[in-house]
């Protein structure tokens, strides 16, 4: 029984710790070439996972206010591209709202988390699911950056994280508390650099957008109507309402809500006013980031930032709209 | 009682373990008695208490007398659904030849002597039942304070009494609070053995023959150190032999085969880093959830459960509490370390004071400091973390050392005189021991030798394989639920011969030599 890799960093106080953490029925992990996409939780090249469950057709899905995922890949000395896909679906917020227990006729919010990888904040996404007649849809988001070829050092370990993300106080009760929690890590594409695809700019489904870290620093804003969304659904915890009958009536209410509300902003939906403004702030701090409208339109703002943004921001309304969506549209 | 059975289910294994036990057990010629306590809701417990006393009364034929009941503050903080007459049936299934509603006979009895041993069980039964981490200041005064000091003398009145009997030995599933503690203390006084069978695995149990009781602490201390000394000479002498289970039970222990957190479960428990590189590179992402720097120590300190079984093993600190909140403190001055505060995953059953998110609150400014529920954080995280772990008794000062994770133990446990981690004698040794070992890691130094890694594996292999006795009669504690467990044994008794059954064997060994711990297999051969 020798300890395994104590050498590994000479250097560094957790060089020590670890070199134990190997028995011999640990299997070899293989390190996988570039470019690498894992699609599965039971991927090889999957090996580590904190507070994430490992799905069989996607990576996995956050359990906690924070879910990681490692990969072994095989760094080629260059700098390397990953995007990280993000998706919000029913059972995202079925695992919320069995965790966090929100009250009972607060409205699905949208999600707001980071992405870090190897420590570092990389990106941020916004994920809010359109909502429909009977149910609503999944939001996907992607999130790519590129990482140094020093990210990707001999360890070949790379670390991809969704995290809380530090918000303004702006944006208390737009954002759903404890934003990572069920989220689903759909895919991780790492490749070299240079074959990226420009990001597209789609509708968020709410009031708030993100821009990602060098993104453009002039840019319009479209903002256009969405259905209200419902409250989320509760599993019912008493021996009573765990009934059969009680839930059959809980779901029938559900379904009427639902269509109500829907109803309700099919006929009557909410427009982008004129005296709506526009805040940002930086994720990585939750400090406001100057922001100026300099332009006006119905429906759309153009909008300068001071400086080419070094952080994820969050743009939002300047107030609670529920009933509007968002869309970034880089200028050209 | 957690026994919703069925039932059939239920009438099915009372009949067929009447059987089994009627045919089985020799008739006493004497008016020798076991006496076995049937004092908790988890049906489990008691079939493992009734099973062990049956295994004895092969060997020494002798009556069984169980010991049931439960009182209020029992029944209000953890049984509600405590059912004396279900236990009456169990117990006369496994043929016994008595069943004494305790508590009835301590309420309606007269008032009895109270001394100071039966002080001391109340103050720590008080505390489990208010779930309070300390007692109240004006405790003495309080009436439901009183009634339980009441109780207390009238339950080891009534155990005086019992052990007046001819006594082969006492089988307990605990050694702590009123209704179980006070009778241990009585058995030995009286020099009658006791066996006390473990809820977990399958029949697990360790055993204080009078031969062996230096009487000169706690049970519980008594324990420790046999179990040290049968640890070096019968595991630790044979770590070549062992190696390989050892091995194996690690990695096991490690993608949570076998749970060893038992309150852990699903992914958050399974471990997955293999070495020091893996976890620096997952260190860098958890430090910032908790506002922490990589390349400074991290001191995790695992609370307990605060008002459970006070005082029946070494401590260096007046209570749980004082020994978490007296870290606290100590670290809220040591800012060369980073010190991660993890409340005890079950202890909203043990605390109704706030006694962890109050010591939160007064040292949230303090940002070398953070408070977090222990589930919030995944083993992995943890590992990655963790540079030196602290505790009283918790089972990471097993689990941890395994993996070459130090750790300091300001108390004792089970496993505490095996060598696995780093025991302290008195508080200001723990706090010179803290502060030199956060100096050391600081330095680079490897405070967990190759010997106390081997050493906590082995423990590993001891606590979950060598002292594991694996028989039909006592199926592995997570067969359930109850109609399950109850079809299980069932098919043992009616279809599996009772020959060298191991629980058999294995008692019988553990009992003819007086050895501390039932084992699965014979050290001596």
């Amino acid at each position: 029984m020798d300890p395994q890799g104590a050498d590994a960093h000479p250097d560094g106080l957790v060089g020590v710790i670890g070199a134990w953490f190997q028995t011999e029925y640990d299997e070899p992990r293989p390190t996988v070439d570039l470019p690498v996409e894992v699609a599965s939780g039971r991927d090889d090249a999957l090996c580590i996972v904190d507070q994430v469950i490992r799905g069989t057709g996607i990576v996995g899905r956050v359990t906690g206010d924070f879910g990681a995922v490692a990969l072994k890949v095989r760094g080629t000395g260059k700098p390397v591209h990953v995007r990280v896909d993000l998706q919000l679906d029913d059972l995202s917020t079925r695992w919320w709202s069995d965790r966090v227990r929100p009250r009972r006729f607060d409205p699905e919010r949208p999600r707001l988390v980071l992405v870090r990888a190897q420590g570092e904040i990389r990106g941020a996404a916004v994920l809010a699911r359109r909502q429909g007649w009977r149910g609503a849809g999944s939001a996907q988001a992607s999130v790519e950056f590129e990482l140094a070829a020093d990210d990707l050092d001999r360890d070949g370990l790379l670390v991809v994280e969704v995290a809380e993300a530090a918000r303004p106080s702006w944006s208390d009760n737009r954002v759903s508390p404890r934003s990572a929690l069920g989220l689903r890590i759909d895919t991780i594409l790492v490749r070299e650099q240079g074959s990226s695809a420009a990001a597209g700019f789609a509708p968020t489904g709410c009031d708030l957008a993100v821009l990602q870290p060098g993104g453009p620093k002039s840019f319009r804003l479209d903002v256009s109507s969405v259905p209200l969304a419902p409250p989320v659904a509760r599993t019912p915890t008493t021996r009573l309402t765990k009934r059969k009958p009680a839930r059959a009536a809980f779901k029938l209410t559900r379904i009427a809500r639902r269509a109500a509300i829907r109803a309700a902003a099919q006929a009557l939906p909410e427009r982008p006013g004129t005296g709506l403004g526009v805040l940002a702030a930086d994720l990585r701090t939750g400090a406001p980031v100057p922001a100026e409208v300099v332009g006006r339109r119905p429906g759309s703002f153009d909008i300068r930032l001071d400086t080419v943004p070094e952080g994820p921001v969050l743009i939002g309304l300047d107030s609670a709209h529920p009933g509007l969506s968002c869309r970034i549209v880089p200028n050209r | 009682m957690w026994l919703n059975a069925n039932n059939k289910e239920l009438q099915w294994f009372l009949e067929s373990s009447l059987v089994y036990w009627e045919k089985n057990l020799p008739r006493p010629a004497d008016d020798a008695v076991i006496l076995v306590e049937a004092f908790h809701q988890d049906i489990r417990v008691t079939l493992r208490n009734l099973a062990f006393a049956n295994a004895i009364r092969k060997l020494r034929p002798a009556r069984l007398i169980v010991f049931t009941g439960v009182e209020d503050a029992w029944r209000k903080t953890l049984w509600s659904g405590f059912d004396v007459g279900i236990v009456r049936q169990v117990a006369e299934a496994f043929a016994a030849s008595e069943t004494i509603d305790v508590w009835d006979l301590v309420r309606r009895g007269p008032a009895k002597p109270v001394d100071e041993v039966v002080t001391e069980y109340t103050d720590a039964t008080y505390c489990r039942l208010a779930k309070v981490p300390a007692l109240p200041a004006d405790h003495a005064n309080r009436a439901d304070y009183q009634q339980r000091l009441g109780y207390a003398a009238a339950l080891k009145a009534f155990y005086e009494e019992q052990f007046d009997r001819n006594v082969v030995a006492l089988v307990t599933s605990h050694v702590d609070y009123d209704q179980w503690g006070l009778a241990v203390e009585v058995a030995r006084r009286r020099n009658v053995p006791i066996i006390h069978t473990q809820q977990t695995g399958c029949m697990k149990a360790y055993g204080l023959f009078p031969e062996n009781d230096t009487h000169t602490g706690t049970f519980r201390e008594e324990l420790t150190r046999q179990i040290g000394a049968a640890f070096e000479t019968q595991v630790w002498s044979r770590r070549d032999e062992l190696h390989d289970a050892a091995e194996l039970i690690a990695w096991r222990a490690k993608v949570n085969l076998g749970r060893p957190s038992w309150w852990r479960g699903g992914v958050t428990a399974s471990v997955d880093l293999n070495n020091p590189a893996e976890r620096a590179r997952l260190r860098s992402s958890v430090v910032t959830r908790l506002g922490f720097d990589a390349s400074r120590p991290v001191v995790t300190v695992f609370n307990h459960a605060v008002s459970d079984a006070l005082g029946t093993n070494r401590e260096l600190f007046a209570s749980l509490s004082d020994w978490f909140a007296e870290t606290a403190a100590y670290a809220a001055e040591h800012t060369d370390a980073q010190w991660l505060f993890l409340e005890h995953p079950s202890q909203a059953l043990y605390d109704s004071t706030h006694f962890f998110d109050n010591l939160a609150k007064q040292y949230k400014t303090y940002k070398h400091m953070a408070f977090r529920p222990s589930a919030t954080l995944s083993k992995n995280a943890l590992w990655s973390l963790t540079d030196l772990g602290v505790t009283v008794r918790g089972s990471v000062s097993n689990e941890l050392p395994a993996y070459g994770i130090p750790v300091i133990q300001a108390g004792w446990s089970e496993w505490s005189s095996c060598g696995l981690s780093t025991v302290v004698d008195d508080a200001d040794a723990y706090f010179k021991t803290l502060e030199q070992s956060i100096n050391q890691i600081r330095d680079g130094v490897d405070l967990v030798t190759q010997e106390q890694v081997q050493r906590a594996r082995l423990w590993l292999w001891l606590y979950r394989s060598g002292t594991d006795v694996v028989t039909p009669l006592v199926p592995q504690w997570e067969v359930w639920p109850a109609d399950v467990l109850l079809k299980v044994i069932r098919a043992t008794f009616r279809h599996v011969e009772s020959d060298a059954d191991p629980l058999f064997a294995a008692v019988e060994r553990m009992w003819t030599r007086k050895e501390p711990m039932l084992t699965r297999t014979d050290w001596s051969a």
